[in-house]
């Protein structure tokens, strides 16, 4: 098995039926009982890479931190007070 | 843990380093998320910002969706208890409540820049014995 990303061997406790499900979803993709966990994972943790956006996202933050202050300065439960 | 507000957890969703002074995950409170989320849902109304944000959606997925390597958003139902009794004690509003009572139920550290520091925030975090700063980005 050639993985894109560098891993490392790591144990956890699953249940049997955990296990199971696992395992069966394996059977259906093709694919292993490891894949299938990094692929939940990274689904669950958002570990998608996006440089583009990261960047677009640091040119803007000043702005947008500015446009949420305004938009809550009429907000009561929100503005900082 | 240390806990941030909307501007700094922005930055810490596109992946910049900060210099919080403080160990562990960086996380935000739904409240700041909401601030955040509500203010990319808004950029299109924005000249500046639309120009700046080429994918909105993409870039709203992303708030609402951070890497946590990167930042977690904080359950609120985890600290609602001591989100109460602040708001009852110091007659915060919500943003104030949760964030305190997040640093409460986590031991946390907070960090705000100053543009966001409200006037009795201080004091409250002080009352509470919160490790508490303003950090400029």
């Amino acid at each position: 098995m050639v993985y894109a990303l560098p891993v490392r061997r790591t144990n956890i406790y699953l249940s049997e039926t955990e296990q199971a499900a696992l395992d069966a979803r394996a059977a259906v993709e093709g694919s292993t009982r490891s894949d299938v966990v990094r692929a939940i994972v990274d689904r669950e943790l958002n570990l998608s890479e996006d440089a583009e956006l990261d960047a677009a996202l640091l040119r803007a933050a000043d702005d947008i931190a500015a446009r949420a202050r305004k938009l809550s300065r009429a907000d009561p439960d929100l503005k900082t007070v | 843990m240390v806990i941030v507000d909307d501007h700094l957890a922005l930055l810490a969703v596109a992946g910049q380093r900060l210099e919080l002074d403080s160990p562990g995950p960086v996380a935000t409170t739904t409240g700041f998320q909401f601030r955040l989320a509500r203010a990319v849902a808004d950029s299109s109304r924005s000249g500046d910002l639309s120009r700046a944000l080429p994918d909105p959606s993409a870039a709203l997925r992303r708030v609402l969706a951070p890497p946590a390597q990167r930042l977690v958003v904080l359950d609120p139902r985890q600290s609602m208890a001591n989100a109460a009794e602040v708001a009852v004690r110091h007659r915060a509003n919500y943003l104030l409540a949760e964030l305190v009572g997040a640093a409460l139920t986590h031991g946390a550290a907070v960090r705000v820049t100053s543009a966001n520091l409200g006037r009795t925030w201080s004091e409250v975090m002080h009352a509470h014995a919160i490790d508490f700063r303003t950090v400029e980005p």
